[in-house]
């Protein structure tokens, strides 16, 4: 099993991962964490209730118990259950506190029935809320972990809010989880395969592109970017691609990932494409070797669960092939770090 | 993202209810599945023509919704992968053979900067 020393972080997968293998026909969860577990692409295992579980969040016992059966019998370890706080789920409205409160609460109850210890939430799950959840993941038992995904970076305000509360309280149930999309250094090539497919001329992507890597905060550059776009011929629903390049690719540096300690309860190794480059396993668009050093650094030993997101715009890799490939690149790179513990 | 899977390549049909028109089969373009009332809108352009809302259905595990029920629709989930049946009416028969579909899904994901959903387009031969 490729599993990481004493003192690391530890390797795992998220389902997101393979969610093209999810709705080919015959597949099934239990055939599906099977084969993960088979590929070694462990021993984490994480989910998304709203992608895996048909019927979340009101799972009768007998689906409880197929679940946890499915889980146990793979030899993987639960690590992290994605759960959603649907606030727009009402036309003209959002939902009110109670009603965000209760939504949430519910999938508390559910993710450690089915024996997962961290449940993640968007930063649409306000500090008001989760202040108030906390006394029930208290009596669960379960963390709830906000995940920080671009356009997020250490610098948003609601981030800032978030940081105060999880200092303020200081509780193993409440932190952050860092996704890697806040910190990348290249746009994908695999976003580039879907503005192709969608039509968009490449030189409208280079001009985007081009300002994406300009500093400055993303929504701050919208304004600036629909003129550039607009002056290279894009349409306007060819904008709106373009928009989703900024708002899912962030460019802060990942050596802040250490300003979101200790409050850290989980990690998503988000990723768009591992390649055998001349000094081996490389990654284009995020720099592994930072963001490894600063897990290390920071006495991280919970899990990273591979991410992989490409397949929502290119079918130019294979899932499972980039997870093996994920996999073997961090646990080289974790390998080569002395854990903090040790030093 | 998943804008390419939208419009489903199989399934593409005349009506079965003897009225003039189709159906196409469409899928999400989100990584999880979403109550209806976050389901804005899916909007099909056939041939080149936009099909007005009215004349248009979707079927979700056998529930058929006109758009304007989607938004009060909270207790039924269009869930991920899964094929909707995107029914509509036009004036004549389709004619037999290859056929322009194009897609638009708008989703409101409330935590999303930007309108969340997305498009597709297909050359689709209608099944005889």
């Amino acid at each position: 099993m490729t599993t990481t020393g004493p003192g690391l972080p530890r390797l795992g997968t998220t389902l997101f991962s393979l969610t093209l293998e999810q709705r080919r026909p015959g597949r099934d969860l239990r055939s599906l964490v099977a084969e993960v577990a088979a590929r070694d692409l462990g021993p984490g295992l994480e989910m998304v209730a709203f992608q895996s579980l048909r019927g979340w969040p009101r799972l009768d016992d007998a689906a409880v118990a197929e679940v946890r059966d499915v889980v146990e019998g793979s030899g993987l370890v639960p690590s992290c259950l994605a759960i959603n706080n649907d606030l727009g789920q009402y036309p003209g409205r959002l939902l009110s506190d109670d009603e965000s409160h209760d939504y949430v609460a519910v999938q508390l109850r559910g993710a450690a029935a089915l024996g997962f210890p961290v449940t993640r939430v968007g930063v649409e799950t306000s500090p008001a809320i989760l202040e108030r959840l906390l006394p029930l993941a208290e009596s669960l038992g379960i963390a709830v972990g906000v995940e920080i995904h671009a356009p997020l970076t250490i610098d948003a305000p609601p981030v800032a809010a978030l940081k105060e509360l999880f200092t303020r309280l200081d509780t193993p149930l409440l932190g952050f989880i860092p996704d890697m999309s806040s910190s990348m250094r290249a746009v994908p090539a695999a976003v580039h395969d879907a503005h192709r497919a969608a039509g968009i001329d490449p030189q409208v992507t280079a001009v985007a592109e081009q300002l994406w890597a300009e500093p400055g905060a993303t929504a701050e550059k919208f304004p600036e970017l629909e003129r550039r776009a607009a002056a290279a011929g894009a349409t306007p629903a060819q904008v709106g691609n373009l928009k989703m390049l900024f708002t899912m690719h962030g460019r802060m540096a990942p050596e802040r990932w250490a300003e979101f300690f200790p409050h850290v309860v989980h990690v998503h190794g988000k990723f768009y494409g591992v390649e055998q480059g001349p000094d081996g396993l490389t990654d284009p668009s995020i720099d592994w070797p930072a963001v490894a050093r600063v897990l290390v650094e920071q006495g991280y030993t919970g899990f990273i669960s591979s991410e992989y997101e490409a397949h929502a715009y290119s079918d130019r890799h294979s899932a499972f092939d980039q997870l093996r490939a994920q996999h073997d690149m961090l646990a080289g790179l974790f390998a080569a770090q002395t854990p903090v513990a040790a030093r | 993202m998943f804008d390419q899977y939208i419009v489903c390549e199989e399934g593409f049909r005349a009506r079965d209810d003897g009225r003039a028109g189709g159906v196409v089969e469409v899928r999400m373009p989100y990584y999880r599945g979403l109550t209806l009332s976050m389901v804005e809108a899916v909007d099909l352009v056939l041939d080149g023509r936009p099909v007005p809302p009215a004349d248009t259905t979707l079927t979700v595990h056998g529930n058929t919704y006109a758009p304007d029920q989607l938004g009060r629709t909270t207790d039924d989930r269009w869930e991920m992968g899964e094929r909707a049946q995107l029914a509509f009416l036009t004036d004549e028969p389709l004619a037999p053979g290859e056929h322009d579909v194009a897609v638009a899904v708008r989703l409101r994901i409330s935590y999303m900067p930007v309108p969340g959903g997305g498009r597709d387009r297909k050359r689709l031969t209608l099944a005889s």
